[in-house]
């Protein structure tokens, strides 16, 4: 006789999912493994969620919903959650948008950031009166008055050229090594504040603003 | 000249100036959070790296106008039009970046909290863009820039 599959499931499920269509089945979502294969793939193929309104919305869920569903299909599946236990369908609406209107604001963006780090630096030597401290220590050290013009205002530059470059680790298609650029870091912890808030803000549904 | 070791000791110093001055001004301009949202707003998430080389580029451009004061002899119409691009990217970015400060230091929570606020926060965060606005204008109105 041969021995009954353990029907054993173990679910992963990601934080956030990103989808175009409107039928949002398991494995869209996260991923399940199970012994008995016709068991994982009529898991797998389920449907979790209906997407009614045709317009961009994130829905937080609860993967105990899923479990259930797991359940009504097969009565003696065990459901063992390893994922996420509340994660997030990030709805947008199947058409994409213009490349136009996605490049006018990348170029907005650009030139804000472009514009933005200018003045950050410019208001930086500003407020620390750096030309006055460079001349100022010119004097200290030749012993004669400077022109503006000195090495330590080339060297200065440099030195900021550098420190930029080895701070971003990149430039255009260079790169110093493989870790992921500040900015994609602060991204992503932007993005996971982000769900968090949501989940959170889904939790607990009062009326009044509340800021425990 | 180049004998002259005083010389030296003048470039070190400021190459190693340049070097801080940067981790400390683009860290912060990195922590604070003002690019991740302008990026996460306009869902451009793709283009994180041409975000960068423009934010060196700016970076190393602007310290190079601040410090050399170099001449664009541009002028006209095409100057005027520059500037104001110029006017309002800063004002976005500044606009953000004071924002992003007060969230970072927690500032709105701390008051919503002492104050027992239950209503109105949209309304709390309008004011204070309407009296950035009108600070800014009667600021440079005023030439209150100038006083100091």
């Amino acid at each position: 006789m041969e021995k009954e599959k353990s029907k054993q499931i173990y679910l992963k499920i990601d934080s956030i999912t990103e989808v175009r269509k409107q039928d949002i089945f398991l494995k869209d979502v996260g991923k399940v493994v199970c012994q008995d294969e016709a068991l994982q793939n009529k898991c797998s193929s389920l449907k979790i969620k209906k997407i009614h309104e045709k317009k961009q919305h994130r829905y937080v869920e609860d993967v105990l919903d899923v479990i259930a569903k797991i359940q009504q299909l097969d009565p003696a599946a065990q459901v063992d959650n390893l994922g996420e236990v509340d994660y997030i369908i990030d709805y947008h609406p199947p058409k994409p948008s213009h490349a136009a209107w996605q490049w006018t604001k990348t170029i907005a963006i650009c030139i804000v950031c472009f514009c933005g780090a200018a003045f950050a630096i410019m208001t930086f030597n500003n407020d620390a009166n750096v030309p006055t401290l460079f001349q100022e220590l010119y004097r200290l050290v030749m012993g004669q008055e400077s022109d503006g013009f000195t090495v330590l205002e080339a060297g200065y530059s440099i030195g900021l050229s550098l420190g930029i470059l080895i701070f971003f680790n990149h430039f255009m298609k260079w790169k110093l090594n493989t870790d992921p650029t500040p900015i994609e870091v602060q991204m992503r912890t932007y993005e996971d504040d982000i769900c968090k808030t949501l989940i959170q803000n889904q939790g607990r549904k009062e009326t009044e603003v509340d800021v425990t | 000249m180049l004998l002259n070791w005083k010389l030296w000791v003048m470039l070190f110093s400021g190459l190693s100036a340049g070097g801080i001055v940067a981790a400390g001004v683009f860290a912060f301009l990195a922590i604070i959070g003002v690019f991740p949202r302008l990026i996460g707003k306009t869902k451009t998430k793709n283009h994180i790296l041409l975000y960068e080389n423009l934010i060196i580029l700016g970076g190393i451009l602007g310290n190079l106008l601040d410090l050399y004061e170099f001449h664009l002899p541009i002028g006209g119409f095409l100057g005027q039009a520059l500037l104001l691009t110029f006017g309002v990217a800063v004002g976005i970015f500044v606009g953000c970046l004071v924002m992003s400060l007060a969230e970072t230091l927690n500032a709105l929570p701390v008051i919503v909290r002492r104050i027992h606020l239950a209503v109105g926060l949209q309304y709390i965060i309008l004011a204070v863009a309407l009296g950035k606005l009108a600070g800014s204008l009667w600021y440079f109105w005023d030439g209150m820039g100038k006083l100091g």
